[in-house]
């Protein structure tokens, strides 16, 4: 005497309806999974997708379907369950609502802020941003940094005039020799770069006693 | 180190020997170009190592007259001392002026307070400098400037 001999008042129930299963083929569930992401699909798109998916399974033969079995699946609509309410698309996907997430993370954040600095912490930094919502606190940041970078690039060292014309200076004694030509182009270059006469003598002692 | 206190050793000690007025003048001219004891020093050794040793004493020191006589000339040229200087520097320009020419003499004008005029004569072209004949008592410039010849 075994026990999973079937009975035949075991027969009579249906072990689906009993453990109150679906019994929707998954690419069924997926079709109708993608018609609820779909603009156009409306209702009478949806029992259009279900035939369509019921025919592609029979055509292609990976499950057979007597009708006994297609008998025995119970419609959803009588099951209780509402499809439209029901499939999230963001759960199917995997991902969540971007309300859930901000909250989510916010309370992640949180704990985490807890172990560290308070100077440190500076807020959730890994909310998600979507498209059409407002980057919010972090707009400010950025252009506050870019600000930062250009004043660092503003204040970094140029080179000053008088270091400048010290470089031509030491460049016209390397022939040792001083000439009418090289004497105009330094008084060009004293007034091009706003060099007094009197810097131009200092500049000369500094260079031919270095 | 100063090609006038330079030239000063040479009036000085012209005949092979340095008198003692030749020695007080000396003194003088240092104090005139307020060289310091060090600055004289340089220039006092190199010319007893380089210049001394091959004189041939012939007098009793009578080049402390000439040196007097250069002196008093320098020291009359005054007012009229920035505008040589200046104009032989625009001169010396047309030719060419060494780094150690332009460090002496500059260094001279300095000491006798033209050293701005006479860096405007060879930096600032644009500055109009009119051409003069310099004096006999600037030789020792015009030579350090390549405008006289050692043996004029």
């Amino acid at each position: 005497m075994f026990v999973d001999e079937p009975t035949e008042d075991e027969d009579d129930i249906d072990p689906f309806e009993a453990l109150n299963v679906s019994t929707t083929a998954p690419a069924v569930r997926g079709a109708k999974l993608l018609d609820a992401f779909g603009e156009d699909n409306d209702e009478d798109g949806e029992s259009e997708g279900e035939s369509e998916a019921i025919t592609t399974l029979e055509m292609g033969g990976m499950m057979e379907m007597n009708e006994e079995i297609v008998d025995s699946v119970i419609p959803l609509d009588e099951a209780g369950v509402n499809e439209e309410e029901d499939i999230d698309p963001f759960e199917e996907l995997g991902a969540t609502r971007p309300d859930v997430v901000a909250s989510t993370s916010t309370n992640v954040s949180d704990a985490l802020a807890a172990f560290m600095d308070e100077d440190e912490y500076q807020g959730p930094e890994n909310t998600i941003v979507f498209e059409g919502e407002s980057a919010t606190e972090d707009e400010p940041i950025e252009q506050e940094e870019v600000e930062e970078k250009v004043q660092v690039e503003d204040e970094k060292p140029r080179a000053q005039p008088e270091e400048l014309y010290r470089f031509l200076l030491e460049g016209v004694w390397v022939d040792d020799v001083l000439d009418p030509a090289e004497v105009a182009l330094m008084a060009r270059k004293r007034r091009e770069l706003g060099i007094s006469f009197e810097t131009h003598l200092k500049i000369l002692k500094q260079v031919l006693h270095d | 180190m100063s090609i006038l206190f330079r030239h000063g050793l040479e009036l000085a000690w012209s005949d092979g020997r340095l008198s003692k007025r030749g020695a007080i003048l000396l003194e003088n001219l240092q104090n005139l170009l307020e060289l310091s004891d060090s600055q004289r020093s340089v220039v006092e050794e190199k010319h007893h190592l380089q210049v001394i040793p091959h004189l041939i004493p012939r007098g009793m020191g009578s080049g402390a007259s000439t040196l007097d006589q250069w002196m008093t000339s320098l020291i009359d040229l005054d007012d009229e001392l920035p505008r040589y200087l200046v104009s032989m520097g625009r001169q010396s320009l047309r030719t060419g002026i060494s780094k150690q020419a332009w460090i002496e003499v500059f260094a001279a004008a300095e000491r006798m307070e033209c050293g701005f005029e006479f860096g405007r004569g060879v930096w600032e072209p644009e500055f109009e400098v009119e051409t003069l004949v310099w004096p006999e008592v600037l030789n020792p410039v015009a030579k350090s400037l390549g405008l006289l010849l050692e043996e004029e």
